[in-house]
């Protein structure tokens, strides 16, 4: 019943891990535009293998 | 061409008589080309459509139908001659290292996924474009291109050209986006999530009731890390709460930061004590839940804020800069820097920006920005010209008299912020409740703590904490923004924008309405007169032609637009009666022209049209019909707005129309006219003065000082890109009609808080219940105060949404 403890533990590094992710991608503007991205993806690509530079 | 698109586009031509422009979508009238089987309405139109085709991008049109814009090409080689200033080209730039560059645009024609798609295919146009990004919802563009091989200027000109023309003024050149708050925001939210979720996992075995037998030796480890958890919640999530509360307590008013401050602290020292102290739980997982769903009421407020933004300043309506000449040589001069005396070079279409004195050329000023009048004035050399006027016709010279700041628009512009800022005076509901709230909640804990002084003094730093913290107002905190929120957002998806939530408080406290009339109650741009009678001989319509030419009324304007082919034949005895019609003799003939009773009727229909009879020599040979310009659904608006308000008409025109408008409005008694803005200002004022929660309704500048001044000041815009300085709020002219439904659902919305409010009242009752006893455990306080929080966000939310559908808004 110990190992309780341990598996607390390690499941709350993980979940830092997951926070400190959550933060960076925060801080690199990925949800600075939730609106745009959106409509974005519905667009086709051009088949003919034209290449699209991306910020 | 791919079939595909092909498809798409040929279907409209056999509908209606006029073909629709496949580009834009406006009708094809007179200036119409046709090119295989495709109509354009305009040359500018079938510019950009050849070109997107040259480019290979059709699929534009395929996406939304007919999402083209028509360019605007006046003057484009000239407009942009400021962007080729080192200068100015710096201040606008957001980064350059000399070859590449990159730059942000307002573009606010941006409007549906074509517009981003053939935005983000910029690059397929121009090859100098490296990449370029859309931000739809801010309405912005943000390109990286090769500054060496296309110049900033050509790159705005190639925009302006596919019918994208980027909005640059003055204020672009100090404007920096405000998206850093919300990143701060969702850091905060996301930890106090993370804190709320993992404390609450540690704090099972008080759940299930493991109190002391099985984790023992490790309840240390586990408080220590509860501790460790809400940490970074307290210093950091909880930090948008301390600091409004510190400010409010340093300005000695409370507002409602300042008992969730006082409920966090409690919370947390207490939860210290009792988990180090007294080897309990601690409210811990309390505190993190309360300061999470506070932040998701925060998060909600802003989004629905800046989802409806719109404020301009003054500074976005003047250009950047303007022509100067000196002796023969003309620059470009930035606005901020022209001085007195410089000769201004103004072209067809440009705002004149500053005080002038008329030197060269003829001028033709539209002054509907200031005055609303959307007659032009003629402006003869050596006359004086406003800031603010746009030139219509050939350029003009100037010489200027007075430099931007001090001209009649910024006068009118200081002299409306000089009004009393009106947000202060009128404190928010939830900021007067917490006034007493506050002061009560500590009574109560004091009062406690003497109780069981005299009775178990063992009790009293419990129950005196609990209560502090039991009494947290987090519902209280939410329910404002969240009713709020909602009603603002619904209003917006019916065409009503305000600008902040505070202004559905001030709506719901309003007792008169005052209403301009020019652009407001009246539509702009007037329909065709249509004659009711017999034919007119060639020879009759000459006759009215000649006799209308020689009057300025807007309705003798209208029919001479109309019959403007005919011959124009020499008069006598010309007769105008302001009001009334016209009279003359022509060849002999006597011609009457005018009202019912000039030529001598008797009165047919009214009410739903202007009548302008023709007689000659006696004969009434029939009328023109002018259709009414007042909106649709006015009369019943204004009845309706009538039964619970005072209202008023205050007009800049003449009285000419007063008898149709004293019908609508019930009696002459509340209407004014010929108002200037500085009067419109003043009796808005007074009324303030004298107690009354004024609502101006206008159509923008000239009855700025009065929107400002009124406690709710909202402008009808006809189309997206109205300039709107001082107004709480914008209407389309589409939601007209609702304006009565709108002041109704906000006195429904301030009902719904204040129900809020009870049932958080209640939820405290039963929470203080347990905490002056003492008896208040974890695990309760754990239940009660999400509780309470979930319960009154959903009630508000769906109350919210459910009495906008019963009004009719949803």
């Amino acid at each position: 019943m110990e190992v309780v403890v341990i598996l607390i533990f390690a499941s709350l590094i993980v979940a830092v891990g997951f926070l400190i992710t959550f933060i960076y991608a925060i801080r690199n503007g990925q949800f600075d535009d939730l609106v745009t991205p959106s409509i974005r993806m519905l667009f086709d690509n051009k088949k003919n293998g034209e290449t699209k530079i991306k910020k | 061409m791919s079939n595909r698109i092909k498809k798409n586009l040929s279907g409209d031509t056999a509908k209606n008589s006029q073909p629709e422009c496949i580009h834009c979508g406006d009708p094809c009238g007179k200036g119409s080309l046709q090119e295989n089987d495709l109509y354009f309405c305009c040359n500018g139109c079938r510019a950009v459509y050849n070109l997107l085709n040259d480019h290979d991008l059709d699929e534009y049109y395929s996406i939304e139908n007919k999402p083209g814009l028509k360019p605007n090409r006046v003057g484009v080689e000239n407009r942009f001659s400021y962007l080729d200033q080192e200068n100015i080209r710096e201040k606008l730039l957001d980064y350059t290292d000399g070859k590449v560059a990159r730059i942000s645009f307002s573009v606010p024609q941006i409007h549906c996924s074509s517009c981003i798609w053939l935005l983000e295919n910029l690059y397929k146009i121009n090859e100098s474009v490296l990449s370029s990004r859309v931000d739809f919802q801010r309405r912005m563009l943000s390109v990286t291109f090769n500054i060496r091989e296309l110049s900033l200027k050509d790159m705005v000109i190639l925009l302006t050209s596919i019918g994208y023309e980027p909005e640059i003024r003055s204020s672009s050149l100090n404007k920096k986006p405000k998206d850093q708050s919300f990143r701060a925001l969702y850091a905060k939210l996301a930890i106090a999530g993370f804190s709320f979720g993992n404390i609450m996992l540690l704090s099972f075995p008080e759940y299930l009731g493991f109190d002391s037998s099985l984790a023992e030796s490790y309840s240390f480890v586990f408080a220590w890390t509860k501790i460790l958890l809400a940490l970074p919640v307290v210093l950091f999530s909880a930090a948008d709460f301390f600091r409004p509360a510190l400010n409010s307590i340093r300005q000695r008013h409370i507002n409602m930061d300042v008992p969730v401050s006082i409920g966090i602290i409690v919370l947390f020292t207490r939860s210290l004590y009792d988990i180090i102290a007294l080897n309990h739980a601690g409210y811990m997982d309390s505190l993190s839940a309360l300061v999470f769903l506070l932040l998701i009421g925060r998060l909600y407020q802003k989004k629905t804020y800046f989802s409806l933004m719109f404020t301009r300043d003054f500074h976005s309506f003047l250009p950047i800069s303007v022509i100067v000449k000196n002796k023969d040589k003309s620059s470009s001069v930035p606005l901020d820097e022209l001085e007195e005396g410089n000769r201004l070079l103004i072209r067809n279409q440009e705002i004149i920006p500053a005080d002038s004195i008329l030197i060269a050329g003829e001028g033709k000023i539209d002054y509907s920005f200031v005055t609303g009048e959307s007659m032009p004035v003629m402006v003869n050399s050596g006359e004086k010209v406003y800031a603010g006027g746009r030139q219509i016709g050939q350029s003009i010279e100037l010489d200027v008299i007075k430099i931007p700041s001090s001209s009649y628009l910024m006068e009118l512009w200081e002299q409306t912020s000089r009004v009393v800022e009106k947000q202060e005076s009128i404190s928010s509901l939830a900021n007067r409740i917490s006034t007493y709230f506050t002061p009560a909640i500590l009574a109560l804990a004091v009062v406690t703590a003497l109780f069981w002084l005299f009775l178990d003094p063992s009790k009293i730093l419990n129950s005196a904490t609990a209560v502090l913290i039991i009494a947290c107002p987090c519902a209280l905190a939410l329910a404002s923004p969240f009713t709020l929120g909602t009603a603002q957002r619904i209003m917006g998806r019916a065409n009503l924008f305000l600008k902040e939530s505070k202004v559905i408080e001030n709506m719901s406290r309003l007792t008169s309405v005052v209403f301009d009339k020019t652009g407001t109650i009246t539509q702009s741009g007037a329909a065709e007169p249509v004659f009711v009678g017999a034919k007119l001989s060639s020879e009759q319509n000459s006759m009215v032609y000649s006799i209308v030419r020689q009057s300025t009324h807007p309705l003798s304007l209208l029919i001479s637009d109309l019959l403007s082919g005919n011959k124009t034949l020499p008069l006598k005895n010309f007769n105008e009666q302001k009001g009334k019609g016209l009279k003359a003799e022509i060849m002999g003939h006597q011609i009457i022209i005018g009202s019912f009773e000039w030529v001598g009727a008797k009165e047919i229909d009214k009410a739903d049209s202007t009548s302008i009879f023709v007689s000659i020599d006696g004969d009434i040979l029939g009328y023109y019909r002018v259709a009414n310009l007042f909106r649709k659904g006015l009369s019943e608006v204004i009845s309706s707005i009538n039964s619970t308000y005072s209202t008023t008409l205050l007009s800049g025109d003449n009285d000419s129309e007063k008898e149709k408008v004293s019908g609508i409005f019930g009696s002459d008694k509340n209407l004014f006219f010929n108002k200037t803005p500085k009067d419109k200002l003043s009796y808005v004022s007074s009324q303030i003065d004298s107690g009354e929660k004024v609502a101006m309704i206008g159509d923008g500048l000239n009855d700025a000082g009065a929107l400002k001044a009124a406690t709710v000041g909202i402008t009808i815009a006809e189309k997206d890109s109205t300039f709107s300085p001082a107004c709480d709020g914008i209407l389309m002219a589409s939601g007209f009609r609702m304006l009565p439904k709108f002041f109704k659902f906000s006195k429904d919305s301030i009902g719904i808080i204040k129900i809020s409010f009870i049932i958080s009242f209640l939820y405290n009752a039963i929470g203080l219940g347990f905490a002056v006893q003492g008896t208040l455990s974890p695990v309760i306080a754990a239940i009660l105060m999400p509780a309470s929080s979930v319960t009154v966000v959903l009630f508000t939310s769906l109350a919210t949404t459910f009495m906008a559908k019963k009004r009719g808004l949803l």
